[in-house]
């Protein structure tokens, strides 16, 4: 990998020395934030506040048909972080007709929906500021990209990645720490090359997505063993369908998935579908003034129910986001996910503004309400939590 | 006698207001039409377009975009147009692709969000919601077709923001019912068919915007811009100023450019 980086720096530097017109520019962001935990836990060293710094950095070229990225994040937090460098954009992308070939890592959206995407899933995730700040980390891949006229085909060589937990310190967190050594079994290897495959486009007022994954699990099952909770890794393979339909103030969106040899909560493994259905509609105007109130409310489905790996497994969830539209782009946004088998609830807020015209500044909470007896996220009935942060843009 | 003349002369009367009141109309719609046909052959255009919010306290915020447009032929359905931000910096590289259709039917339209490299269908039902935050509507962004509005000539007069200028004034009533507007009023100059002023009246018939096009430069010999758009809100006391650079034209674009799936690449 390290091999990797360093052709990929030494063709950017290359390619701005040439003497062919050449395009570069450099932007990023720095952001500062602060999370407090409420509620103490008892019996571990798990620390009640959060302090992170965060720094990005980019840097993009373009040269007749190749163009590269550059994206750098570096953290630093305390109580410490298990990631502090990734590079998670750092390609070259040579397009010739109506074609396109990447080679680097990338980040990847699949999916229609807002809360949850189940057929997202080239990028694995970055816990390492708490399982509830999952961020996508860059996979290395070779990608070629056809373009059609209302649609495209992307093809997808991607080397195995894994997920990255937090440290026993950093909450939020599950009961038991993550071991950060992984497990790999029923058909996955530490080295193993999956495929993913994706043809999306448009007809009139619909937006489609048909995609298939082959390789190692992205969001192994997290299993107990000797008093920890190991990631298993198997090899899956995922088939899945994505649609929306545009009418008028309403968007209708639906994502549908059937994956094979997943491990299960109970670790055995599974073959299992799920899907996620929804609507958002916005209001625009609201009293009679220029905000506009988004409400959104979806339900997910996973037919092995509370042996789901994952926590959307029979959950309805609402959402609603209100636009000022005044000119610091002040915006607040509230959701409520609802578990329907023990009508667990957990809230979450979240208030934006810019302030200073190259800063931002924001307010998340979260808020479990009742999850004691929640299947999968009885753990977090203590992590009520809120995060300040500010950000500067360059 | 009498009532046969006082007859006559009341049919004459109708039949000569209802000519006149015909003529304006097709008048009106006349010298749209024309403006718009001035502007047909550019092919594509781009322009980096800097936009000045300021708020009734004299607050300011900055946007700056680049704006790609190709020109479609085909007469049933509008333009199509990306326009990509550049500031303020934590919202560059967010993208709005717009496919323009013809009244009664939405644009559609996809947004590119950069930091989870996502293309998302929007909504565009929302005519009267405001551009970025800014005293432009979508709607009055959108350009004129005339089988979206009646159009009716008022009168010749000088041009309120260039009196210099010798102006058609033309009242266009929206057909669409979603519309922000009771009636805009576009001042046109005589000789050249460019906007020059809009004003825009709300639903209740009140004066509530005016829009003032400045510095106008033709390119390639044809096409006119305007350098300065002023946009000012006068009942909130709020405007938005927009200053186009460095336009150019023809640049091969293709309409392959201009797909949701191709909206990623022309962000960067």
């Amino acid at each position: 990998m390290t091999n990797f980086f360093l052709i990929l720096l030494n063709l950017l530097l290359i390619s701005s020395y040439s003497k062919a017109e050449f395009y570069s520019e450099h932007y990023g962001e720095i952001e500062v934030s602060s999370t407090i935990f409420l509620e103490d836990i008892e019996g571990d060293n798990r620390k009640n506040f959060l302090n992170s710094t965060n720094v990005e950095y980019n840097y993009f070229f373009e040269k007749d048909n190749l163009t590269g990225k550059l994206k750098m994040n570096i953290k630093d937090s305390y109580p410490g972080s298990a990631q502090n460098l990734d590079f998670n954009e750092a390609y070259l992308d040579y397009a010739f007709e109506n074609t396109n070939i990447l080679a680097g890592n990338n980040i990847v959206f699949w999916g229609k929906n807002e809360f949850y995407n189940p057929v997202d899933i080239i990028n694995s995730k970055d816990y390492s500021l708490g399982l509830a700040s999952g961020k996508k980390i860059g996979q290395t891949m070779f990608n070629i990209k056809r373009y059609f006229s209302s649609s495209e085909l992307d093809f997808y060589i991607l080397p195995s990645n894994t997920n990255i937990y937090p440290k026993s310190q950093v909450r939020s967190q599950q009961t038991l720490n993550i071991k950060s050594k992984n497990n790999y079994s029923k058909g996955a290897k530490k080295e193993n090359l999956g495929i993913g495959l994706r043809w999306s486009g448009y007809i009139d007022e619909y937006d489609y997505g048909l995609t298939f994954y082959k390789g190692n699990t992205k969001d192994p099952a997290l299993i107990v063993s000797s008093n920890q909770l190991v990631p298993n890794y198997s090899e899956i393979t995922q088939i899945g369908i994505e649609l929306q339909a545009t009418q008028g103030d309403f968007l209708h969106k639906g994502e549908f998935i059937n994956r094979s040899n997943q491990y299960n909560l109970d670790g055995n493994i599974d073959d299992y579908y799920g899907f996620i259905v929804g609507t958002e509609h916005t209001l625009y105007g609201l009293f009679e003034k220029n905000w506009d109130l988004s409400n959104i409310i979806e339900y997910t489905y996973d037919s092995r129910g509370s042996k789901s790996h994952h926590s959307n497994q029979n959950d309805l969830f609402y959402g609603a986001r209100l636009i000022l539209n005044d000119i610091d782009d002040t915006q607040y946004f509230i959701s409520l996910q609802n578990d329907i088998d023990k009508n667990t609830r957990a809230m979450t807020f979240n208030y934006e503004s810019r302030f200073f015209s190259q800063f931002k500044g924001g307010i998340d909470m979260y808020v479990p309400i009742n999850l004691e007896d929640d299947y999968h996220q009885s753990s977090f009935k203590d992590e009520v939590n809120f995060k300040i942060y500010t950000s500067y843009a360059f | 006698m009498k009532i046969f003349i006082i007859t006559l002369t009341s049919i004459l009367t109708l039949f000569c207001s209802q000519i006149f009141a015909q003529s304006a109309e097709e008048k009106g719609l006349e010298i749209i039409e024309k403006s718009i046909a001035l502007d047909n052959g550019f092919v594509d255009s781009t322009v980096v377009g800097k936009m000045i919010l300021k708020d009734k306290s004299g607050n300011e915020s900055v946007r700056s975009f680049k704006n790609f447009i190709f020109e479609e032929l085909d007469e049933t359905l509008g333009d199509k147009s990306i326009i990509v931000f550049t500031e303020p910096r934590d919202v560059k590289g967010t993208s709005l692709l717009t496919h323009a259709n013809i009244e009664p039917n939405d644009d559609d339209q996809w947004l590119y969000l950069p930091a989870l490299k996502r293309v998302k269908r929007i909504s565009s039902s929302n005519r009267t919601g405001k551009f970025v935050s800014s005293e432009f509507s979508y709607e009055d962004l959108s350009t004129d077709e005339p089988e979206d509005y009646n159009f009716l000539w008022l009168e010749d007069i000088n041009c309120p923001a260039d009196p210099s200028l010798q102006c058609h004034v033309i009242e266009a009533t929206p057909k669409n019912k979603k519309s922000g507007y009771s009636k805009r009023v576009i001042y046109i100059d005589v000789s050249e068919l460019r906007y020059q002023t809009v004003k825009f009246h709300n639903r209740r018939g009140d004066l509530e915007k005016e829009l003032d096009f400045k510095s106008y430069q033709k390119y390639l010999d044809k096409f006119w811009r305007a350098d300065i758009l002023e946009m000012k809100n006068l009942q909130t006391g709020k405007s938005t100023n927009i200053t186009w650079e460095n336009y150019e034209f023809q640049t091969n674009l293709s309409i392959n450019d201009f797909n949701p799936e191709k909206l990623a690449k022309m962000a960067r």
